[in-house]
């Protein structure tokens, strides 16, 4: 009972900080109109590019590792939807971990009374910028699913959606964690290379590279695996090996973030 | 003696001083090669699927094909990293090099090209090793005139990278966090350079805008010419077009760096 009350009371004080960090980004958008402004061009420019990327590889084959061109287009639409959502909510905040670091200004948060990963995960959030990519990202997921004329499981592809994108929290946490034992300016630079890994096909990948990226940098299975999903394709045992690994790294994620504050000392002495 | 007394004496020192940060934080470019090179290892399965259904692609067969993002991989992680003046600008930071006995442009200039050729010579061992172990997929070039026509081209892709990202950032003079700007340059610049997809396999309407544009001469033309699709006219003549938009690039920068100059105000300061 005691340890509900403890909840409710966290819940409601991360709550509150939630929404003033929403109405803090939101007056910095007022104030920044134009750094927004292109920000949205660049994002929409970004699916762009890869769309085109995409269209013009399928204008030279039928199939990339046995997909065809709507189910990539379906990929595509994951890949940015997982992009958007993470740069909406923990990416910005843990991308900055880095520079507060170096810094010393992640003391100024340490004494904040609220725990700190997920406050890092929320405090820069922000939806306006990337409303836009949103919306299209959706509509390249329905798109592609309709004109792939396959039947389609919503669910499951819904659940697995959901699987991916704690994964991909757990991994952004943890590149981020690294900066803990040791300042790394191209940390951000590698979870991006990271995750762009996994705009391709899983099929396409044989052998250890695709366990590897499946399991130890499980990048491929936040984006393929949904697709897969969607279309009736994906048997139970990568079901379970995706649950399996999202738990794993959800926990390793935690426990490296906490090890990281443990060993953290301030740059201001 | 002459050196030792001129003008460029100065700039020689900078470049010695920054070469030296670069050998002090040796580390990052390290991480920023490895996981470039790791693209790359994406990349091979991503032709070997899609060359598994032809020999030739366009004008290019697999081993060219892959030299081609070998290369382009390559040249993405030493040669396009850039040094942005947007901070300079914001923070008030420029007042500083303003008050200096040299040229802020040469000096950022000579800063950029420290950095730029420092991760060439770093990066080449990991190129060269990556040539002995892949050299049955790759292609070789035993003609030394190549070597010397990439050598120079680069010099001239360094130059155009230069002033492209100069001109982005000068856009911080008129509008406040304009980083979004350099970001909208950056995709611009590595889709139709050719980083992304090679430009022949683009659609015709695409190819011509391609043309007319200088960032096809910052990494197409170059791997073009070194996986021995262009004669030694073609090459010349892709010379003489990077000095051209050099100079056209030099001087809408210079432009914009006089009228900025006007309406710069130090805040900060």
């Amino acid at each position: 009972m005691k340890l509900l009350e403890t909840k409710i009371k966290n819940f409601s004080k991360h709550r509150k900080v939630f929404v003033t960090a929403l109405r803090m980004r939101f007056m910095d958008q007022m104030e920044a109109g134009w750094a927004y402004f292109f920000l949205i061009i660049g994002t929409l420019l970004q699916l762009t590019i890869n769309f085109l990327f995409f269209k013009i590889l399928y204008l030279q084959v039928d199939a990339i590792g046995g997909w065809d061109y709507y189910q990539a287009l379906v990929l595509l639409g994951i890949f940015n939807l997982v992009n958007v959502i993470s740069w909406s909510t923990y990416r910005r905040g843990f991308n900055k971990l880095r520079f507060d670091i170096e810094k010393g200004d992640l003391d100024m948060f340490l004494c904040k009374p609220v725990n700190l990963r997920p406050f890092w995960s929320y405090f820069k959030i922000s939806f306006i910028e990337t409303t836009p990519l949103f919306i299209l990202s959706v509509f390249l997921i329905i798109y592609g699913a309709i004109k792939s004329g396959s039947e389609i499981n919503i669910l499951m592809f819904l659940f697995l959606f959901v699987i991916g994108l704690v994964i991909h929290y757990s991994l952004s946490s943890i590149f981020a964690s690294i900066n803990f034992f040791k300042l790394i300016e191209a940390s951000n630079y590698l979870m991006s290379e990271v995750t762009d890994l996994g705009k391709f096909p899983i099929t396409i990948y044989k052998g250890a590279t695709k366990l590897i990226l499946s399991i130890l940098l499980p990048i491929l299975i936040i984006f393929s695996i949904p697709v897969q999903a969607l279309f009736g394709q994906l048997d139970y045992q990568w079901m379970i090996i995706t649950i399996v690994v999202a738990m794993v790294f959800y926990f390793i994620g935690k426990f490296i973030w906490k090890k990281g504050l443990d060993n953290y000392k301030s740059a201001q002495g | 003696m002459f050196i030792k007394n001129s003008k460029l004496a100065k700039y020689i020192l900078i470049f010695k001083n920054n070469w030296q940060y670069e050998i002090e934080y040796r580390l990052n470019a390290l991480i920023w090669l490895l996981v470039s090179f790791i693209t790359f290892a994406v990349v091979i399965f991503l032709w070997n699927d899609i060359y598994s259904a032809q020999d030739i692609l366009g004008d290019y067969d697999k081993k060219q094909m892959i030299t081609y993002y070998l290369i382009t991989v390559y040249l993405l992680a030493t040669i396009y990293p850039g040094i942005s003046v947007t901070q300079d600008i914001r923070s008030g930071r420029l007042s500083t090099y303003l008050t200096k006995p040299t040229s802020y442009i040469i000096y950022k200039y000579v800063t950029s090209l420290s950095k730029r050729l420092f991760r060439l010579v770093f990066g080449l061992p990991i190129l060269i090793i990556i040539f002995f172990i892949f050299n049955d997929s790759l292609l070789i070039v035993i003609d030394p005139l190549v070597y010397v026509f990439f050598i120079i081209t680069i010099l001239g892709a360094i130059n155009i990278l230069f002033l492209i990202d100069l001109i982005a950032s000068f856009v911080e003079f008129w509008i406040t966090y304009s980083e979004n700007v350099s970001m909208l340059a950056f995709l611009v610049t590595t889709f139709f350079s050719g980083t992304l997809l090679p430009l022949f396999l683009f659609p015709p309407w695409l190819q011509s805008i391609a043309n007319w544009l200088p960032f096809k001469y910052t990494t197409y033309f170059i791997v073009n010419s070194l996986v021995g699709k262009s004669g030694s006219i073609e090459m010349l003549f892709g010379i003489g077009i990077q000095i051209i938009w050099t100079i056209v690039l030099g001087f809408i920068s210079t432009l914009l760096w006089k009228k900025g100059l006007k309406k710069y105000e130090a805040f900060g300061n």
